[in-house]
């Protein structure tokens, strides 16, 4: 059978291409052996790498840096104990400091009552200032003041603070049982905490000379903005207790003293005259 | 060397008047005028500049809103901090006090610190102007 030269043409194509595809399989193949050698030698680059990082080789390294890493964690630890101390010493100082600010107030509040109680020897003038300590260094918004007739030993309201209540005038709101207590104890009464009775004061001080009662001061309430009577508050009331009576005593006898020389001059000037 | 601080203390309560005094007068290189009421207030304002007024609200005269009305109006005293002391702790009474033009409040019994603290506050290099601070 004869081969057409069209045929022919065909199978030399075919052989062509199936030599091209035998040719690039070639070349792949090699392609692939230097890759295999190229890993190969990696992985004896890894090995060699892999015996050099032994343990062994850097104990030293890694013992010392472990002893390093101790005496930080020590380190560390006393830091945070060392600054929680200081952490607590500062509160400390700062609470202090906040104590020793309330005191020096405490201490100029009862400068300035004490100052001022014994500024003047005007009755009138004493007790307003009486009454000015209660309302602006105590706070307190009703109260009255009280003092013994001298003769009779019979309290008496000699100045106050605030209404009392319907049908009642100031000499009714006198404190009851607790300012009699007070005057025959001498002695400070507060009232506990909760509700009072209706006319019980929330505090009372009897104004004291030495040991003798010449009057008291009964609170009944205090300013909207004051929930109770502080620690220093009672320092006041008790300096009261002592100071305003010597005031509003020594006060009251200037002024009889003034009134008897006054009336003594006018007398010896009326015998001169005759 | 400290700052040279004047400060007008307006109270007829001669108590209040030391007790603000002294309080004031431990800030270092602070000068203290007194006056019992606002007519004397102004009077001393008229004699001299002031850092700082602080007042009461309640005094014969002239009280402490009137005081504070006339400095921010026909005063002309618009930047001169004013702090008001009150006896009384409702909010009307701060409110007015405010609104008549103080820089801020305090209420009585008075706290030294709280008035330090506000006098440091009003008298900084830089106060903020128009700026109202509470007491």
């Amino acid at each position: 059978m004869a081969i057409s030269s069209e045929e022919m043409q065909h199978l030399f194509s075919r052989s062509e291409e199936l030599l091209d595809i035998v040719r690039k399989g070639r070349e792949f193949g090699q392609q692939v052996l230097q890759e295999n050698e190229r890993l190969r030698y990696r992985i004896v680059q890894l090995e060699q790498e892999a015996r050099e990082a032994a343990p062994e080789r850097h104990a030293p390294l890694v013992a010392a840096l472990q002893a390093e890493n101790e005496r930080l964690k020590e380190k560390l630890a006393f830091l945070q104990k060392r600054f929680t101390e200081v952490q607590r010493e500062n509160e400390d100082f700062a609470q202090k400091y906040v104590e020793i600010t309330q005191q020096n107030e405490g201490l100029a509040n009862l400068y300035v009552a004490s100052f001022q109680l014994h500024s003047t020897l005007d009755p009138d003038e004493v007790m307003g200032i009486v009454k000015e300590i209660l309302i602006n260094l105590v706070g307190s918004e009703e109260f009255v003041i009280l003092v013994a007739d001298r003769r009779t030993g019979e309290l008496s309201p000699v100045a106050w603070e605030g209404d009392p209540p319907a049908g009642e005038g100031p000499a009714d709101r006198c404190g009851g049982e607790v300012t009699e207590q007070v005057v025959r104890s001498g002695q400070a009464w507060f009232a506990p905490p909760g509700d009072r009775p209706a006319g019980t004061p929330l505090a009372c001080v009897p104004l004291l000379i030495k040991q003798e009662v010449v009057g008291a001061v009964a609170l009944f309430s205090l300013l909207a903005h004051k929930a109770a009577l502080a620690p220093l508050d009672r320092e006041i009331l008790n300096l009261l207790a002592g100071h305003a009576a010597t005031a509003i005593v020594s006060s009251r006898l200037y002024a009889d003293a003034e009134r008897k020389l006054k009336t003594i001059e006018s007398f010896i000037d009326l015998l001169k005259a005759r | 060397m400290e700052k040279d601080l004047r400060i007008l203390v307006v109270d007829d309560s001669a108590t209040m008047r030391q007790l603000i005094g002294l309080t004031l007068r431990k800030i270092p290189g602070c000068r203290v005028t007194e006056a019992g009421n606002g007519v004397e207030a102004v009077a001393r304002l008229g004699a001299g500049p002031f850092d700082l007024i602080v007042t009461d609200i309640k005094m014969p005269e002239m009280d402490g809103l009137e005081l504070v009305r006339r400095l921010r109006g026909p005063l002309g005293l618009r930047e001169i901090p004013i702090i008001v002391v009150t006896t009384k702790g409702e909010e009307d009474a701060r409110d007015a006090g405010l609104r008549a033009g103080a820089s801020a409040y305090l209420t009585k019994p008075l706290s030294g610190a709280h008035l330090v603290d506000l006098v440091h506050q009003w008298t900084a290099p830089a106060p903020v102007a128009g700026a109202v601070r509470e007491g």
